[in-house]
């Protein structure tokens, strides 16, 4: 009786474990948007979650703070990078790679995978020594490319487009599996196809390697392994009871050297192996467990313990209230462009998808004092391109749009319409090229809005001589398939 | 009962590979197929159909690899616990066998020396091999082709050879240490116990009370307050926001 109740006390699910969920609840809040296939738009993504969490999960109600670092690294041309800065050296002080341990939602993913009853590798010399690669990852990827491609203002978040799984399956996966976005399938290419791939081989490794994203390739870790001797809250060793006994560091399935260095995750399993009871978990000077302390800890204790979680759930369902009630709607008004010069099917409804006539809508022109009117532009095909400074791809596929504008601008209308969402100066961006294309400020987020309200960029429309809409669609353009589009929507191009 | 479970744990771990070996297998196929000699530019290379005909093919497989995940879970829980015995590692148990004596002899402090001259000559080779890449990564002509593919397997392909040089340099310094190690052990256990002395654990890896490491955290933290107040104060909190509130297409492998 006593075994049987012994192993399903093994398959409760332990305290950490429930910190995990927990964890990746509050930062996957928005439920909805698994339902709907939108991301979560609100004020909270202005901060970032400590652990690996990407921000284009439809779930995610906050930012990832490797994601937000490249791109604030990415724009420190601009502007010194505090926020982010800020918030990690908060993160790595306060909890270290204790995020790694409790807080990190791709760790509790590799924990679980790693539960799979196979053969496993255990830890060794060369385990130990791959650890590091973690390091160059980070140097090479999360710091040395962005601020290089910084230089040029093109902001090129090379972790996340190259390496990370969490985007992969967070993102990518949880969006294409959503009916609503079957769109979206059309964005995929060799990007999707090499970092598919990757994920595989990464989830694989972590069914018979502990954690082995965790270990050799996350720069997350590596920027926290770097507060280790800092970092308030972790496992710590009393030296006077430790007899270094070497206990700890066999039982530990991480690739540490001694308890609480920098490949501690602190997950505290060491705890209940060391024979002099001389680990313990602590914040500070607060001892917050301990094998010393009797697991059925009398009153004040447990009421503390018992008032944490009350106050966990209710800021729990506070987040999930909040990021999943309904907003309200910003209808636009949908006008049809002007047709009185050009004979065109009234019957055609007005609307952003192919097929329907492209609503009207006048925006201001850098450089100019002429707005852009897409009216006037009947009678001739016309190219609008949504994009940003702060978009890497936007800013990669300018040229093509620019080299047909040179070609063909006096029988093509092209305008390059940048996003409401302004953080750059567009004047300055643009000054630092040679573009003859016009470009034009989205001011209110209306245009967009009119054409489909995306939350993707780049987007590209492409309207032919009548007014309608023969392509409407996210995802980066290339020279040939712009030209395709053109020729699909009667304009002449001429030779190059 | 053992032999069983070890099976199963085997066919489960084939299983594992097969499952998420062929859906990323699928995925080439599909890219390979979509961007061949007979499609044009607005040829989309995936489409939602394609995609879920192949994930339908691998159904079958999937669902078998559940129940055997599920039976696995059940025989492992029913299995009686042999916990296997956890190995020391080398540094741990020479430090025990070294706990005991007062003084070292001549083979020992041999086998020492010889540890560090391994670790200096690991550390020249792993400089060695840092410079061209540093020269490489510091040299801002190489990221200045607007074809990031281009640039990105220039990269790779300057990069690895020095990385996997280091990476090869330390463990072979790891593996000659710990040959070393059992050297000393083995010498250590032959001769008689000399008097045992106390043994002086190794410092943690934690800083612990220090008056001047409390200060220094102090500071870090205002420092980090500061940065936060700053970073609001000059947009970088409105930057995370917009960036994080649009879907980042090359990020999550759209493009």
């Amino acid at each position: 009786m006593a075994d049987i109740s012994g192993r399903i006390r093994k398959l409760l699910p332990t305290r950490r474990r429930l910190i995990q969920l927990y964890a990746a609840l509050l930062y996957n809040a928005h439920l909805r948007g698994f339902i709907s296939g939108n991301i979560y738009t609100g004020p909270a993504k202005a901060l970032c979650v400590p652990g690996l969490n990407c921000y284009s999960c439809p779930g995610a109600t906050g930012a990832c703070p490797l994601g937000a670092l490249q791109n604030a690294l990415a724009s420190s041309g601009n502007r010194f990078p505090f926020y982010v800065f800020g918030i990690l050296l908060l993160y790595g002080l306060i909890l270290g790679r204790t995020v790694c341990g409790f807080l990190c939602p791709f760790g509790l993913i590799q924990e679980l995978l790693h539960k799979i009853p196979t053969p496993k590798i255990r830890k060794n010399r060369f385990t130990r020594i791959l650890s590091w690669f973690k390091y160059v990852i980070l140097a090479v990827f999360v710091f040395c490319i962005p601020l290089w491609y910084a230089v040029k203002s093109l902001p090129l978040p090379a972790f996340c487009k190259y390496i990370c799984p969490a985007g992969t399956l967070e993102g990518a996966v949880a969006l294409l599996a959503n009916p609503a976005n079957a769109d979206t399938f059309s964005m995929l290419g060799l990007l999707f196809t090499r970092k598919f791939v990757l994920l595989m081989l990464i989830l694989l490794l972590c069914v018979f390697l502990y954690r082995a994203f965790c270990r050799f390739l996350c720069p997350l870790g590596a920027i926290y392994s770097l507060f280790s001797r800092l970092a308030l809250t972790g496992v710590r060793v009393e030296p006077a009871r430790c007899t270094d006994c070497g206990r700890c560091v066999s039982h530990c399935q991480m690739d540490i050297r001694r308890v609480g260095d920098h490949e501690c995750i602190h997950c505290g399993e060491c705890l209940d192996v060391c024979p002099e009871k001389a680990i313990s978990f602590k914040a500070g000077r607060i001892t917050l467990h301990s094998p010393e302390i009797p697991q059925a800890a009398p009153g004040r204790k447990r009421h503390v313990e018992a008032a944490v979680w009350i106050c966990a759930i209710v800021l729990l369902a506070a987040s999930l209230w909040l990021v999943n009630r309904d907003k309200p709607g910003s209808g636009t008004d949908l006008t049809a462009a002007d047709m009185s010069t050009v004979s065109v099917d009234e019957s055609i409804p007005v609307g952003w998808e192919k097929g329907m006539r492209a609503p009207d809508f006048t925006v201001p022109v850098y450089g100019s004092d002429t707005p852009f009117t897409l009216s006037s532009c009947l009678g001739q095909c016309t190219v609008i391109n949504f994009w940003a400074t702060w978009c890497g791809p936007c800013c990669e596929e300018l040229p093509y749009f620019d080299d047909i504008y040179r070609r063909a601008g006096d029988r093509i209308s092209i305008i390059a319409v940048h996003s409401s969402l302004v953080t750059d100066d567009v004047g300055a961006f643009l000054a630092r090229y040679d573009f003859a294309l016009p470009f034009a400020l989205d001011t209110d987020g209306s245009v967009i809005a009119s054409f489909g309200g995306s939350t993707m960029l780049p987007q590209t429309v492409v309207v032919d001589a009548s007014g309608v809409i023969v392509y409407n669609a996210v995802g980066s353009m290339s020279a040939e398939k712009l030209e395709a589009l053109l020729t699909e929507a009667g304009a002449e191009l001429p030779a190059e | 009962m053992r032999v069983f479970s070890r099976l199963l744990a085997w066919l489960t771990a084939v299983w594992t590979a097969a499952v998420l070996f062929l859906p990323a297998w699928q995925c080439v196929q599909i890219y390979r197929a979509g961007s061949d000699a007979g499609s044009t530019p607005l040829t989309d290379i995936f489409t939602r159909d394609a995609v879920f005909q192949k994930l339908e093919s691998l159904a079958p497989l999937f669902y078998g690899y559940v129940l055997l995940v599920i039976i696995a879970f059940a025989v492992q829980a029913l299995s009686p616990d042999h916990p296997r015995p956890v190995p020391l590692t080398a540094e741990n148990r020479l430090r025990l066998v070294n706990a005991q004596r007062k003084d070292l002899p001549q083979e020992a402090l041999k086998e020492e020396k010889q540890r560090r001259v391994i670790c200096a000559a690991a550390g020249a080779a792993i400089f060695a091999c840092s410079v061209p890449a540093c020269a490489y990564l510091l040299n801002r002509l190489h990221f200045t082709d607007p074809d990031l593919e281009q640039v990105m397997g220039q990269m790779v392909l300057h990069l690895m050879p020095p990385v996997v040089c280091a990476f090869a340099a330390a463990f072979l310094a790891s593996l000659l240490r710990k040959r070393s190690m059992e050297r000393e052990c083995a010498i250590l256990r032959d001769l008689p116990a000399g008097t045992a002395v106390p043994v002086l654990p190794e410092k943690t890896g934690h800083a612990g009370q220090s008056p001047l490491v409390s200060i220094f955290r102090i500071t870090l933290l205002l420092m980090g307050v500061l940065f936060i107040v700053l970073g609001v104060m000059n947009g970088g909190m409105r930057d995370v926001l917009v960036k994080a509130i649009q879907i980042c297409t090359e990020c999550i492998g759209l493009g």
